[in-house]
């Protein structure tokens, strides 16, 4: 047996669950580089002419392509590979998350330095999105079967890491640049050879001290059901029958329409902000409302992107309560009700409405992501919960594409026909809003899955026999 | 023979300082960044 092998994952008596969230946490908080690789798209149209574009240097609409490689690649290979991922256990996948992630800076590193932005799409878009897919379900379905209690709190841990990761990577990257910029140098290359390594550590330090439970394992205090709930099954579903039933597809949409509408503020927040709040001028030229600064701006996006961490974590756990059917009916129903607000608060010059409400709309955005492996635990069982979040991640990869494609073609047709400040930007929040009432459609449509579809061989309900192979901080907290 | 269970798993109980530890390690870097960033909140309410 090796020391990669599932087996050697099991984690023995006394084992604390408490100690898998950071394991989870170390891939996350790396991979989450990903949201923050704008930062790099200055610095690399620049790399020949060094303080200004020079001729021959990459252009920015090139330079966009290495994200969405990457993110359709995540797409691809979490559905490729999940299967892959279940067999083979948490500790293998995160070591190949980590190869790949980590190589993959390095390789456009080499691409950067030959200036070959060919071999930046392989390392950073191709490689590199393998590991982003592979880094994202492994720790998502572990914590899913420790904490089958609180699997919405337990996945909210493990993807606000990613939201977190876009933080320390974007100022990690802008300090590393700094650090090596010079008269001759962007600092691009060792920078992206830096991470690489950092990120290439922090993600094997996961993968070393990541368990999985004993098949015989529960929480203290924890009975499963041995009857089915509404929307919570005690049976399994494999992953080549899921994606063959209705609610896979339902959930698709949803997952594909939500992210989309989010990334329809996320992608566009820093020119919509000061374009809908222009500074106005009185009659006697005096300033009757200041505008929005680029400072305050930068300050907006910022905002932004801490309540899509905390809404991952925050709604995700919310579901464990509510439930995660009602839970989406509030992303979607509320969501489409925010999105049409948007231009009211535009219109009436509300800025402080303005904010309030793509603030809860990013948070809602960051929960969908977060709530939507603990849904498929729900309807589909834990069994193979993580090659099957991994088909639906598709979704993201569409929507990673619909929703810039939507709002900067849609805002450049309107800008031709005349439309300034907010009318640049209403009618794309109407269709937005359009698309979360589909979602929400499709949401209410899901119900139990057919038992045609169950795993024969594997019901969970027959498997809920007590144990006393408990977790002991819970059984110590459930105590006092 | 089959293998006991010790040797194929991590079996010893978990101390307070190896969670300490553990959360610390991703902790601090994540506190890190979410500073960093909070930090330019300012100058959207000015």
């Amino acid at each position: 047996m090796s020391f990669l092998d599932r087996q050697a994952t099991v984690a023995g008596p006394g084992y604390s669950r408490w100690l898998v969230p950071p394991a989870a946490l170390a891939v996350h908080l790396s991979i989450g580089q990903v949201y923050a690789f704008s930062v790099f798209k200055l610095p690399l149209t620049e790399v020949l002419g060094i303080s200004k574009p020079a001729a021959g240097d990459w252009s920015q609409p090139a330079l966009a392509w290495i994200f969405s490689i990457a993110i359709a690649f995540l797409g691809i290979s979490a559905a490729v590979f999940g299967r892959w991922v279940e067999k083979n256990g948490p500790r293998k996948t995160m070591l190949a998350a980590a190869c790949c992630f980590g190589g993959g800076f390095l390789i456009a590193s080499l691409g950067v330095a030959w200036h070959q932005l060919w071999v930046v799409y392989l390392g950073y878009g191709v490689l590199g999105g393998c590991g982003l897919g592979l880094g994202y379900i492994s720790p998502v379905s572990t914590l899913v079967k420790w904490f089958p209690d609180r699997p919405g709190m337990a996945t909210g841990m493990a993807i606000m890491g990613f939201g977190g990761g876009a933080f320390i990577g974007s100022n990690l990257s802008l300090m590393l640049m700094n650090a090596f910029k010079s008269p001759t140098s962007t600092g691009v290359v060792p920078t992206f050879v830096v991470m690489g390594l950092i990120y290439f550590c922090f993600m094997v330090f996961g993968a070393f001290i990541v368990r999985v439970p004993a098949d015989d394992w529960k929480p203290a205090g924890y009975e499963p059901k041995a009857q089915a709930q509404k929307l919570i099954t005690t049976s399994n579903v494999a992953v080549d029958n899921a994606w063959k039933t209705p609610q896979f597809w339902f959930l698709w949409i949803v997952l594909c329409f939500n992210v989309t509408a989010g990334i329809g503020i996320l992608e566009q927040a820093s020119p919509m902000i000061r374009e809908m709040f222009p500074q106005v001028l009185g009659p006697g030229g005096e300033v009757t409302r200041k505008g929005i600064t680029e400072a305050a701006a930068t300050g907006f996006v910022a905002l932004l992107s801490l309540f899509n961490m905390g809404g991952r974590f925050a709604w995700s756990s919310l579901s464990d309560f509510i439930g995660r059917k009602n839970v989406y009916i509030i992303y979607l129903l509320l969501g489409a009700i925010l999105y049409c607000l948007i231009p009211t608060a535009g219109y009436h010059g509300q800025t402080t409405l303005f904010i309030a409400v793509t603030v809860i709309i990013l948070s809602m955005y960051g929960g969908g992501f977060a709530t939507i492996p603990a849904y498929l635990k729900d309807l589909f069982g834990g069994m193979q919960v993580g090659a099957i979040h991994g088909r639906l991640l598709t979704a993201w990869s569409v929507a990673g594409v619909l929703g810039p494609v939507l709002v900067n073609y849609i805002r450049e047709y309107l800008k031709e026909h005349g439309a300034t400040g907010v009318g640049l930007y209403a009618p794309t929040m109407y269709l937005m809003a359009g698309l979360l009432v589909v979602g929400l459609i499709c949401n209410l449509l899901v119900r139990p899955v057919d038992a045609s579809f169950h795993d024969k061989g594997t019901d969970s309900g027959a498997r809920s026999t007590p144990s006393t192979r408990t977790d002991p901080i819970a059984a110590s907290s459930s105590t006092r | 023979m089959e293998k006991p269970a010790a040797t194929t798993s991590s079996s010893t109980a978990t101390t307070g300082l190896q969670l300490a530890l553990y959360w610390l390690a991703v902790g601090i870097p994540l506190a890190w960044g979410v500073w960093k960033t909070a930090v330019k909140l300012p100058a959207l309410f000015q």
